[in-house]
């Protein structure tokens, strides 16, 4: 099966007329799925990349709504599909739980990720997301037992996302320790595809993990990309060939 | 409250839900390491208790005053005002009962090291102390503004042993330090603790907290009782709330009207208070569904109150489901109250409280009015006010 390749961005970040292209650099670079990071004020599950980005959009006006209408306008020639990721508050704002199902719908997109929901705590959002046709995308953890993943399988219904670390989000050097083991236990219970994140940051990364995942998540390292960008173009170059490269990496 | 109503009170749920708040909404690497702790503290046997009953005794200096402010409730002419003297525990306030209960958790949990949040530094300071008593790396987080308000109870801990990280993200206070000290804990998870400070966070921190509180009210009831006395009325200032479930809970089956007072700040009508049950909406902060102050994206708005203890944009659960049936209510004091509240039990009782408990002061010296002398009010007194000098040496004036 082709490795499928998840990149991620906060919507907003740097700013928020640079949405739009940096979404299609990253579909031309040849993302599977895009994650559309929807900023939060408090982002438990997210280091201090993630953080500042969210930041900077939330002060550049960036609102759930606004990436909404966004992606409504723009979706329609993307070859990726797109995944809104964001905490259960904002979520919950968009008019409860059924109406953020219509909403996320409304602009096309295919699945959900929310860092700060438990599975224990999913059941009733995960049917709101299914009556719409939007997928729920159960997180893994390090620390997730069998017992756990046996649980996390059944409702896994397009795919799920396996932390790598016990940790935040955020680039580090090099591939966590122990991962094998802990990969091998999710390929073995979970009947769906996996992807893997948190602190891949080059392609050397997203080869090793590619080869016992289904693909990867790559986000802090893109921000930051994006940070040290001098322009929108530059940015958008910088981008597009970043995720090419990753393409090719796990290609391979 | 009747009585069928009163016998039915069984909360939290097994997922820890109050009603429709509470609950588990944190990531998953934290999930496993909540179900062992779920799993251990129901399990507790009595040995465990009478060691935390030992050390509330011996060190923290338990079972704490109920005392009649008998000049005050003349002046305020009405109702007799007796204050639960919290204040005189270890440390100087209620919170030194939870950080006990919780250290000797982690200790037979096999941890190795202790992480919490702190906003007025008195968490913190309980924290690190019991730290110190059984030797345990303690890392404290707290919002910068924080540190430059509570600089002394910073020092406290510092002398303490323990290692304070002022947080700069956000608005640099309560908030913010909990976002850092839980992303703290989901890198440590395996060796480390989460001591929470207030009746907050995902199951079963809101019902473990208040178990460890819920001596105040306990030993409420016994001193009234000694006396051939009941409260009419039950007065508590509201942060996360862990003073006031503490001391509302063993009435929730009672005849007693639970009255929270939560920071109003420079107004509720402002945009600066901290006032979650009057001017919140159901939210998600911090690991359960509460009463939160958010814009309408859902994004957390900030909270302002003079005392560092009550600037939070949440409130426990329970208190949330508590207000929900009615079984509780809840008014707001602003600053300005509640710094009168400081200098009237000061000036009646000599006794300075702390800025937190100074609202439920202010609040007591209205309601007090408005009932018969016959009536008891029980106002928890949860902190003494040393930590508060630096502020009421800058807004109260000396003779005034
Ligand atoms: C003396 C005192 N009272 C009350 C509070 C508020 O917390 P809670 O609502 O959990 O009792 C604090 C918090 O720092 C405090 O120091």
């Amino acid at each position: 099966m082709k490795k499928l390749l998840v990149p991620y961005l906060t919507a907003g970040f740097p700013q928020r007329e640079w949405f739009e292209p940096i979404v299609r650099a990253m579909d031309e670079g040849g993302a599977d799925y895009i994650e559309i990071g929807v900023p939060f004020s408090d982002p438990i599950a997210d280091g201090p990349t993630i953080q500042n980005a969210s930041q900077k959009a939330l002060d550049n006006g960036t609102t759930p709504r606004w990436i909404l209408d966004e992606i409504k306008r723009f979706r329609g020639d993307l070859n990726a599909e797109l995944i809104f990721f964001s905490y259960f508050n904002p979520i919950l704002a968009l008019d409860g739980l059924e109406g953020a199902a219509k909403h996320l719908k409304d602009a096309g997109f295919h699945g959900v990720l929310v860092p700060d929901l438990s599975l224990e705590q999913a059941e009733h959002f995960a049917g709101a997301m299914a009556a719409e046709g939007v997928h729920y995308i159960p997180l893994i953890a390090p620390t997730t037992t069998e017992e756990r993943l046996k649980k996390i399988a059944p409702v896994t219904t397009s795919f799920a996302y396996g932390v790598s670390v016990t940790g935040v989000t955020g680039a580090r050097k090099g591939v966590a320790q122990g991962l094998d083991e802990y990969l091998a236990r999710v390929r073995n219970l979970l009947q769906r595809p996996f992807v893997v994140g948190f602190g891949i940051s080059t392609p050397e990364d997203a080869r090793a993990i590619a080869r016992q995942a289904d693909g990867v998540v790559v986000g802090s390292a893109l921000i930051r990309l994006m940070e040290q960008a001098e322009d929108l173009d530059d940015c958008v170059k910088r981008v597009k060939t970043f995720i090419s490269e990753l393409r090719q990496a796990i290609d391979e | 409250m009747t009585q069928t109503q009163a016998e039915t009170y069984q909360q939290p749920d097994a997922f820890g839900h109050f009603g429709r708040f509470g609950g588990q909404y944190v990531p998953e690497t934290l999930m496993p390491a909540l179900h062992e702790l779920i799993e251990v503290y129901h399990n507790l046997d009595e040995s465990f208790w009478r060691e935390y009953r030992s050390y509330l005794k011996d060190y923290v200096g338990r079972p704490t005053p109920l005392y009649e402010a008998k000049r005050w409730s003349r002046e305020a002419g009405g109702a007799r005002i007796f204050l639960k003297r919290e204040d005189l525990n270890h440390t100087g306030a209620h919170k030194i009962n939870n950080t006990v209960g919780q250290i000797l958790l982690a200790r037979r949990m096999g941890k190795t090291r202790i992480i919490a949040e702190t906003g007025a530094g008195q968490h913190g300071v309980a924290t690190a102390t019991v730290c110190a008593l059984f030797d345990m790396p303690c890392v404290v987080y707290m919002g910068a503004e924080d540190v430059e308000r509570q600089s002394l109870n910073v020092y406290r801990m510092k002398l303490l042993g323990a290692e304070v990280r002022p947080v700069t993200s956000g608005s640099q206070t309560l908030k913010d330090a909990t976002n850092e000290a839980i992303r703290d804990w989901v890198t440590n998870v395996a060796d480390s603790f989460y001591i929470i400070g207030s009746v907050v966070g995902p199951h079963p921190y809101p019902a473990m907290v208040r178990d460890f509180q819920k001596v105040i009210g306990e030993e409420c009831l016994q001193q009234l009782d000694e006396r051939d006395l009941k409260a009419d009325a039950v007065v508590a200032c509201v942060g996360g709330g862990s003073n006031a479930m503490g001391i509302f809970y063993p009435f929730i089956d009672k005849d007693t009207r639970l009255i929270g007072v939560e920071a109003a700040g420079r107004g509720v009508e402002s945009d600066e208070h901290a006032a979650s049950i009057s001017k919140g909406k159901p939210g998600v902060l911090h690991g359960a569904m509460s009463m939160l102050l958010q814009d309408p994206n859902g994004q957390v708005a900030l909270a302002h109150s003079i005392s560092a203890g009550l600037d939070y944009p949440g409130i426990g659960p329970e208190h949330a489901h508590l207000n929900d049936t009615g079984r509780s209510a809840f008014v707001a004091v602003t600053d300005e109250q509640a710094l009168e509240g400081v200098v009237r039990v000061s000036r009646l009782e000599g006794i300075i409280p702390a800025l937190e408990s100074a609202h439920a002061v202010a609040y007591v010296d209205q309601l007090a009015r408005t009932m018969r002398p016959d009536q008891v009010i029980l106002l928890n007194m949860s902190g003494r006010g040393d930590k508060d000098m630096n502020t009421y040496e800058k807004h109260i004036k000396p003779g005034a």
